[in-house]
């Protein structure tokens, strides 16, 4: 039996003129182009900041706009919080401890590492290194993590584990204990929020 | 004795133009009309106060969400088969859709542009522009693409293929967006049918906008700016949508308890709906008499 050829009668393409082309490629730029614009206000709005002074502390930074600054309370200097994250709320905190003549940044943190295993669930901290900031001051980095838990009781929530991160600088006679918390899920992606404000303290 | 016969006589009869394609207005009327109806059933039995049990939740929106997609199975795909020349490339074009909302425009929005995260939180102006050029910008172009390559310009043998297609790459899109969402918690049915109908309308909404431009410019190329107008045109509209709906269903500060309200949200999903694909067929069709005056004209 002989082989039977299959032909396909395919219609002839059309060639697309100029104004055709020209067309596809200004819809693609406009695309692109709102795209970058998206891109600009995103940067400036997750970058915008707020000015913080503290003349008596000898401190200036630069917060994150729209979180709550809180000065009242005698563990820290200053306080801001991410009050629209949904869960464990991300904490940017500057305190001061005076110490000793003698005392070390080691020290400090192991006093503070004392003071919260006593008040948070499951502390631990975890190995701590050398770090020189961006105003070029040297100072100690312990990471540590622990888990919190909702307040509220009839919000049936389960505890969260925060990693939290603690750097303390020694100036002075005092120790500049600057610290960062967050939800572990997030931590990393909430950190250059925090490189931010490192980047723009001054003390 | 004269004898008559029982035959009439009667006129040849005249024949009758078989038109070849699917009507694609009347398909999108019936499946949009069907859509908001099953949203309505289920606020009418909200409103009188029926509750549905608790494990039907999860099934009943999942099968919402499923809802737009089996309307369009049914009222095109399925009518396409029994007309003389079918659009051949529509199941093509919802799949690709589909996918390339799963793969590339969810990803897009929710992770590397993180939208909601902090557009919801800046002023109405910002608002509006923000999801015009994110989410807008995105889908819309993503949309785009997918038709300009899969049956650009061979598959437009008439104005209305391009309504067909771009039907059919919105509902893709939108089936995804919304099995995203109901999959994420089954929100109860009143919720998630206020949310589909408004998914449904803006993706079909700005898609049909930029199927116009499409349309003109295989048809009738004589400008090259307005396929990019018709697709700015679409962007706006996504971003003015989404920040309206937002700021017209939040639930307002109150002491007692506040609920976001779904049937606002389905109204004005109703009137975005409505509004501009009236004006979209309206203009389809002043386009298409204008083609046929001018050949009418070329034959004199």
């Amino acid at each position: 039996m002989s082989e039977m050829a299959r032909i396909e009668i395919v219609g002839e393409r059309e060639a697309a003129s100029r104004v055709q082309r020209f067309s596809h490629y200004f819809t693609i730029s406009v695309c692109i182009g709102a795209l970058l614009i998206a891109l600009n206000m995103r940067t400036q709005f997750t970058t915008a900041s707020t000015f913080y002074t503290n003349v008596q502390a000898g401190i200036s930074v630069r917060y994150p706009q729209g979180w709550l600054l809180n000065e009242d309370d005698a563990d820290y200097v200053m306080r801001v919080r991410d009050l629209t994250r949904m869960g464990y709320k991300t904490t940017i905190q500057v305190g001061i401890e005076p110490v000793g003549s003698g005392a070390s940044a080691q020290n400090v943190l192991a006093l503070l590492s004392i003071r919260r295993s006593t008040t948070l669930a499951t502390y631990r901290s975890l190995s701590s290194e050398a770090i020189v900031l961006p105003n070029e001051l040297t100072g100690l980095r312990q990471r540590f993590y622990f888990t919190a838990t909702e307040t509220d009781p009839f919000l049936e929530s389960i505890p969260v584990v925060v990693s939290g991160e603690d750097i303390v600088v020694i100036q002075r006679g005092q120790a500049v204990v600057i610290t960062f918390l967050a939800d572990s899920a997030t931590f990393d992606v909430e950190y250059a929020v925090f490189q931010r404000f490192l980047a723009n303290l001054e003390f | 004795m004269v004898r008559y016969s029982t035959r009439l006589l009667t006129p040849p009869r005249e024949e009758e133009e078989i038109y070849p394609y699917r009507r694609v207005w009347p398909s999108l009327i019936i499946e949009m009309a069907l859509l908001f109806g099953a949203a309505a059933v289920f606020f009418a039995l909200d409103f009188v106060g029926f509750a549905l049990p608790e494990p039907v939740n999860a099934p009943l929106s999942t099968g919402l969400a499923l809802l737009p997609a089996g309307l369009w199975a049914i009222f095109s795909l399925w009518r396409e088969q029994h007309v003389v020349q079918p659009r051949r490339r529509l199941l093509i074009v919802f799949v690709v859709s589909a996918l390339a909302a799963n793969a590339l425009g969810v990803p897009l929005l929710d992770q590397t542009l993180d939208v909601t995260a902090w557009l919801s939180l800046t002023d109405t102006v910002e608002r509006l522009l923000g999801y015009a050029f994110t989410m807008g910008a995105v889908q819309e172009l993503i949309k785009y693409l997918i038709l300009r390559w899969t049956i650009w310009p061979d598959d437009l043998r008439t104005r209305l293929d391009a309504v067909a297609y771009a039907a059919a790459c919105a509902v893709g899109y939108a089936t995804v967006i919304n099995l995203h969402f109901v999959l994420d918690g089954f929100p109860p049915p009143d919720v998630a049918a206020s949310r589909i109908c408004f998914t449904v309308t803006m993706h079909l909404v700005p898609t049909c906008i930029v199927s116009y431009g499409l349309a003109q410019l295989r048809f009738s190329p004589t400008s090259f700016v307005l396929l990019p107008f018709t697709m700015l045109l679409a962007l706006l509209f996504t971003g003015v949508g989404t920040a309206v709906r937002a700021g017209l269903i939040n639930a307002g500060f109150s002491l007692g308890i506040s609920t976001p309200n779904a049937l606002f949200a389905l109204a004005l999903a109703f009137i975005l709906l409505v509004a501009p694909m009236t004006s979209i067929a309206f203009i389809y069709v002043a386009a298409e008499r204008r083609q046929q005056e001018s050949e009418m004209g070329g034959d004199v």
